[in-house]
């Protein structure tokens, strides 16, 4: 599963989709910006923390946080999705709150885990049924227009 | 699940070519769709007006939130007025 502060970058980018396409806003800018700073660590941020630049830093060596004893199990963060765990709910739908959304089917890029820009991944079909598949939780479903 | 649907281009069905530019432009990182070639503008006619923004709860497939975003493009979006009860719900459910 994706943890949510992942979630946060791509959010603001699907967010900048109802704009001005030329014109990103600064918002999203910010936002990766930040991202990118976090995520990579800087020797900024080692200063920043009092530690002396020039001592060597393991910054992706893996930790065992809380389970001395548990066997060396990966973690799996985006298994695959059972598209057969459970029917699609049944109608009436609509699209007003309360409503049931139709299960539509489309086609092209499925990007589930966020870590790439999505049209480096293979042109496919699918539906709201096969991208919902088992998840639990919510899910944010965004219409736009190109002009 | 973030679901990015390209639902028209001014109000014709958009191509792929139109999804793989809408990308480009916004390095999206997120599923982007379009309707399959010979269904016309089926999402914009089922789900509603650009831009249109919905949170559904992934059991019942209900919507527990939406919101329209402007259709003249003027102030925050949809996904921008979305992202702190998508955030409060996840809270509450954990990750997605």
């Amino acid at each position: 599963m994706t943890h949510p502060r992942r979630w946060i970058p791509a959010l603001l980018l699907a967010a900048a989709c109802s704009s001005d396409p030329a014109a990103p806003s600064p918002t999203l800018d910010a936002a990766l910006s930040d991202d990118v700073s976090s995520d990579r660590g800087s020797m900024a941020d080692l200063t920043d923390l009092g530690m002396p630049a020039d001592v060597p830093v393991a910054l992706d060596v893996p930790v065992a946080l809380d389970a001395p004893d548990a066997p060396d199990v990966p973690v799996v963060l985006d298994a695959p999705v059972d598209v057969a765990a459970s029917p699609y709910p049944d109608g009436p739908y609509g699209n007003r709150m309360g409503s049931v959304l139709a299960n539509l089917t489309w086609e092209g890029y499925v990007n589930p885990t966020g870590e790439v820009i999505s049209n480096t991944l293979p042109y496919t079909t699918t539906s709201l049924q096969a991208l919902r598949g088992n998840r639990r939780g919510y899910a944010m479903v965004h219409v736009s227009e190109f002009l | 699940m973030i679901v990015e649907v390209l639902a028209s281009n001014a109000n014709a069905p958009p191509t792929r070519n139109n999804l793989n530019a809408w990308i480009s432009t916004f390095s999206l990182p997120v599923t982007a769709l379009i309707d399959p070639s010979g269904v016309g503008t089926r999402t914009l006619n089922t789900y509603g007006i650009r831009e249109s923004t919905f949170i559904v709860e992934l059991s019942t497939m209900r919507v527990v939130f939406k919101v329209n975003g402007s259709v003249a493009g003027i102030g925050p979006s949809g996904v921008a007025q979305a992202i702190p009860r998508m955030l409060e719900l996840l809270g509450d459910a954990g990750t997605p």
